[in-house]
Parts: C-alpha cells; structure tokens; sequence
C-alpha cells in the first residue's frame, strides 16, 4: 500500500509527498475500519491490513534498530560512529510500510478497496 | 463495536485534560481507562515498557495525520525524544473519568508506568502483582519508586469510577 502511495505522489518534493502519504493512509486505515470488511464476525474477514516498521540502523539515541550504533576506527585514527563516516549510512531512516491483505480471487472486495485507494491517491 | 481508531486517540487525549506528554504516559492513559471500563477498545499486551497496544500506537500517527491531535515531537535535555500529545477535541464522560486520566496525565511517568502494569498484571491473573512489576522491571523498580507508585495507584483507586481498578 505505501508504495502505491507513494508512487501517486511521486512528482511532489519529499516533505509533502511523506505528508500525504500519512494522511492517505491514515483516511484508508479509517474508511477500512468502516467498511466492515474486515470485521472478524462468524466468517473470516475479507480484508486484513497491518504496519511494519523498518528500522535498519540505530544513530545515536533510539531504539529497536536491527542494528545498534557501530563505532570505527577512521583514517586518522579516531573513534567514530559509523553515520558520521558514510553517508549512505547517515541516510538510513526508520520507516513504516502498510500493507493491506485480501483474497485474489475476491473479485468484489478488489473493486471495493480499488475504490477507497483511489479516493486517496491524488495529488 | 468497530476497531478504535484515530477518533479514540483524540478521546483519550481529550479525557486526559487535552495534553499528554510521552508516548509512554499516552499508552498507560489508555491503558487504565480501559482497566476501568472506559477505554475504548484498544487491545493491550505486555511489551518492555508495560501494557502497550500497537493499535493505539499507529491510530495516535493517523489522529496527527488527520488533524484529530496534534503531536508536538522535541528532543529532552538529555538527547531523547519524547512527543506531546494535544487535542482541542471535546468528548463526554463522567466526570469521575476525566479525573483519573487526568491525574494519571499528570503522573510521575516512572510512577505511572509501574502503577499501570501493576494494575495490568492482576487484571490478567497475576497474584502477586507488585512482586512481579518489581522483577520484571528491576532498573526502574527502586524502593522509593515502587513506594510512588503504589501511593499513585492507591489516589486512583480512590476515584470513584464505575469499573474500580483492582486492589493489589
């Protein structure tokens, strides 16, 4: 889903296409919730959704990184944190993706969640 | 009863005098309306800092996205994050209520965390609920704050709500 998204605001400069994207998904989450599609009644639900956060290098203070803070020697022989060495690394950010579940060959409930995301992915 | 969502975030908010200050103290706020029978149908499980929902978590992202709440992100004096939680949302509740998220609101967040999971460990069959808050979060379990904590719990418990917490 985040990367449906995204793909959507893919011409606006980052601060506002990560706005809107928050907001997107927030009014799917919401609008999801009210469908009643993913109601667990006597049936299973016809929709699932979940987030997972992608959190690949811990800089300085934070938690639940994959990785903890890595300390290295530079070439002038000074302990350094390895963001302040790599810029690739410096770059690494915590993020989240949403993802939504449904059954491929559940032709209607395809259309149904074709037409929320849609109402929520114009720029 | 549909999944809580950004709404409830905003409601909780709202109850707790309009501002909740740390992730954590937003989680136990939750937390102990629903212990009291006022919560608004976040599941809780236990996690490293106490009962914790991730459901709450991401529905608090989606109030700020939606303009529900607004969450004021700042780095503490000492090089941690920490989020202020604002609503200008009005919700009803018994007064009784509004009291005891406020006062946890107001808590001492140590305090608070140690209170809530107490309260969350007997509510989930826990016999010895102290005993075990003391031993599973030993670093943050000192005599002195076990003794703020079990003072805080018994102020709520003093509040008059119609779901009473349970006596640990």
């Amino acid at each position: 889903m985040t990367a449906k998204i995204e793909a959507a605001f893919a011409d606006l400069p980052l601060a506002e296409r990560e706005e809107k994207r928050r907001k997107a998904e927030a009014s799917i989450r919401l609008k999801l919730g009210e469908s009643g599609m993913m109601a667990a009644t006597d049936q299973a639900p016809r929709v699932m959704d979940d987030v997972v956060v992608r959190d690949p290098y811990r800089q300085g203070q934070g938690e639940g990184a994959v990785l903890e803070a890595i300390y290295a020697v530079n070439r002038s022989n000074e302990l350094k944190e390895l963001s302040q060495l790599s810029q690739v690394v410096a770059a690494l950010k915590k993020y989240e993706v949403y993802r939504i579940y449904y059954r491929e060959s559940d032709e209607e409930t395809k259309k149904a969640l074709d037409m929320i995301i849609g109402e929520h992915c114009h720029a | 009863m549909p999944d809580p969502g950004p709404r409830e975030v905003a409601r909780i908010v709202s109850l707790a005098g309009g501002e909740i200050i740390g992730r954590t103290r937003l989680q136990k706020v939750g937390c102990l309306l629903d212990l009291v029978g006022s919560g608004s149908g976040f599941e809780f499980s236990y996690h490293i800092y106490g009962p914790y929902s991730e459901e709450l978590s991401i529905a608090a992202g989606d109030a700020d996205a939606l303009d529900m709440i607004t969450v004021d992100d700042r780095v503490a004096a000492w090089g941690g994050r920490y989020s202020i939680y604002r609503t200008t949302m009005d919700f009803s509740a018994d007064a009784s209520v509004k009291s005891l998220a406020r006062k946890a609101a107001q808590a001492d967040s140590v305090a608070l965390e140690l209170a809530v999971t107490a309260a969350f460990l007997a509510a989930n069959g826990e016999d010895d609920a102290w005993d075990e808050v003391a031993e599973r979060k030993s670093a943050k379990a000192t005599p002195e704050m076990m003794s703020k904590a079990r003072s805080l719990y018994a102020d709520f418990r003093k509040i008059d709500v119609l779901g009473r917490l349970p006596s640990i």
